[in-house]
């Protein structure tokens, strides 16, 4: 059975599913709180593939630097809980999501989509109907 | 209150002014279910995130971090706009060129194209159904609530009138009323959520005051793990994330564009429109929890109360006016969606599901749209869980149907009709089932363990381990068949289809 970029995808996201299904029924948060990022990735690694199930290195590139910057901040807010620390009047944790994720995620993804649609998949759709 | 009744009145008049401009220009179902996919990616946009915006999203998201903290936001808002854009990286490509191939206004039409089984086609037609009328129904009672306030009446006949003005602009105008008078809620919505921002943290002496406070009142308040297990919260979150794009109101929208470059700057438009109308729960939130603290308030015995609570004792009355404004706005413009979507699932997917086409299908949408604000009245009235509740249910029970059928079915070419039909069967059941057994205490679920992130994930296991176990040489071919332009299908070619003539 030959397996492309689709079935790799959808076995890693049946994977990362499996990890968030085993933490909300057994009470393991980090189970739940790192398959969240790797969705992320997994969906976003799967919208960028054109019609011929293709990817374009020079459109990852924006999705992979905001994963990676999504993947830290969320690390960060992770082992800060309970720190006793404070950003900006809150926990440090909450303070991490409130002032950094939310912001990052809010524009931060959309901008990313939207140079991979202009790189990559605007060529599929954009282009004179033959 | 004079003040407020004027500003709703006005508001409701803009928006009969839009279906009657709607009205005009319908000529056939492709303008009553996908707005003549006319839309640019502004209208598109506000649209999508405007219908996403609920009142549960604006009422009980402003209630809940009342009575959790910022565990609440968390939860159920400051990752949502992340799962706009990730929506927007699963969906908009692929279902442009879907809507491009074939004559797919609809989310079933979807699932007619790609799976060749007519049980999936059926089963997502029914799903559609009930969800929209089980979102509605979450709409209807919110409205009932802002509109008794309003003309000082009861819930009752606040629920009528409110189901009156926004059935009548959708009946008339079908989706094109509702994405544009979409677009003049969400601005709405937009500027009275910075509005109420600014308002609310001056009313406990502004954003740093206001967190001091609560900090020196009760810290856990703040924190992420505090008021709720961590694993509840992010379970919510978890349903955030993945449900998000499978919410039949924004689905569809991606079936409404004028073109392929809409594409590039929506998911930016939503997300931001979105992140900014969070400040409104989290300002009132937050300040309600401030002034409990300082004892400017009282601790309130129904937290559905705390959005009007502030309005009333904190606010102008032309300042409440214009929020009761905003707070409609986020109903009906979620509302005016589940109607042309609940009329669509009856009158063209559950008829073509059997094999059947509805001629003269505009006036028979209009007569559907009808039909889902008259149930979702009968339901509303002798329902009384919060709105927090009936919203979780709508948003859950979507995404557990909708996600690995949608989502991962127009990129996997293993996904088969079979997986779809049960994945959206278990969606349904197993929410249904555990609202029911849960609220009436017949199991407890332990208290960190959220049971629609659960069902979500159950169901993308259960689709994708099906899809493997009974794979379908039929499901194969016609994922090929999904991208590629055939001849016109206005609905789907099913065999012996007899017509429903009117």
């Amino acid at each position: 059975m030959k397996l492309d970029r689709t079935d790799a995808l959808v076995a890693v996201l049946t994977v990362a599913t499996l990890f968030a299904t085993v933490g909300m029924l057994f009470d393991i948060w980090q189970a739940v709180y790192y398959a969240v990022p790797a969705c992320a990735l997994l969906f976003m690694l799967l919208g960028s593939l054109n019609a011929r199930n293709e990817w374009s290195p020079r459109a990852l590139v924006p999705v992979l630097v905001f994963w990676v910057v999504l993947a830290a901040l969320l690390v960060v807010a992770a082992v800060s809980l309970g720190s006793g620390r404070h950003l900006g009047g809150l926990p440090l944790s909450t303070g991490v999501f409130l002032y950094l994720v939310w912001p990052v995620s809010a524009i931060g993804a959309p901008l990313a989509y939207a140079l991979v649609y202009s790189r990559w998949l605007a060529r599929d759709l954009e282009e004179p109907q033959r | 209150m004079s003040v407020v009744l004027g500003i709703v009145i006005v508001y409701f008049v803009v928006m009969f002014a839009i279906g009657y401009w709607a009205n005009t220009r319908m000529r056939s179902s492709k303008e009553f279910l996908v707005a003549g996919q006319t839309l640019g990616f502004f209208v598109m946009a506000i649209a999508s995130f405007s219908s996403i915006q609920s009142g549960f999203g604006m009422i009980g998201h402003t209630a809940n971090t009342y009575a959790w903290g910022m565990q609440a936001i968390v939860a159920a808002a400051l990752l949502v706009p992340l799962s706009f854009a990730l929506a927007w990286f699963l969906l908009g490509a692929r279902l442009y060129r879907i809507a491009r191939a074939h004559a797919v206004y609809s989310i079933p039409d979807v699932i007619r194209v790609r799976y060749p089984d007519r049980s999936s086609h059926m089963a997502m037609s029914i799903a559609m159904f009930v969800g929209a009328v089980a979102y509605m129904t979450a709409q209807v009672t919110s409205m009932g609530v802002i509109v008794a306030i309003i003309f000082d009446t009861s819930a009752t006949t606040g629920a009528l009138i409110g189901s009156a003005v926004v059935a009548a602009y959708t009946i008339a105008g079908g989706m094109l009323a509702a994405v544009w008078t979409d677009l003049v809620q969400g601005i709405l919505m937009i500027t009275m959520s910075l509005a109420v921002f600014v308002v609310a943290t001056r009313s406990v002496g502004g954003w740093s005051q206001m967190l001091a406070t609560i900090e020196g009142f009760d810290p856990s308040w703040l924190e992420l793990d505090a008021t709720q297990p961590i694993t509840w919260v992010l379970g919510f979150v978890f349903l955030s994330v993945l449900g998000t794009a499978a919410q039949p109101q924004l689905v569809t929208k991606f079936l409404m564009l004028r073109s392929a470059s809409e594409l590039r700057w929506g998911a930016l438009v939503a997300s931001v429109a979105y992140a900014v109308t969070t400040l409104f729960a989290l300002s009132i939130g937050l300040a309600m929890r401030a002034l409990t603290a300082e004892g400017r308030a009282p601790e309130l015995s129904n937290i559905d109360n705390t959005t009007t609570w502030f309005l009333d004792n904190m606010t102008s009355p032309a300042f409440a006016g214009f929020v009761m404004a905003g707070l409609l706005a986020a109903i009906m413009s979620s509302a005016s969606s589940f109607i042309t979507i609940g009329a669509s699932s009856l009158t063209r997917d559950l008829m073509s599901s059997i094999g059947r086409t509805v001629h003269r299908d505009l006036l028979w949408g209009r007569l559907a749209s009808a039909f889902v604000v008259v149930c979702s009245l009968v339901f509303a009235l002798y329902l009384t869980q919060v709105v927090f509740l009936l919203g979780a249910i709508g948003w859950a029970a979507f995404a557990a149907a909708m996600f690995a059928p949608i989502v991962l079915g127009i990129y996997w070419k293993r996904a088969t009709g079979l997986a779809t039909t049960v994945t959206i069967a278990f969606g349904l059941i197993a929410n249904l089932l555990l609202t029911v057994l849960t609220s009436e205490e017949v199991i407890t679920l332990p208290t960190y363990m959220q049971s629609g992130g659960v069902v979500v994930a159950l169901g993308v296991l259960l689709f994708v381990g099906l899809s493997l176990l009974v794979p379908s040489a039929g499901s194969r071919q016609r994922f090929d068949h999904t991208y590629r332009p055939t001849e016109p299908d206005t609905v789907a070619p099913r065999p012996a289809a007899s017509a429903l003539d009117s």
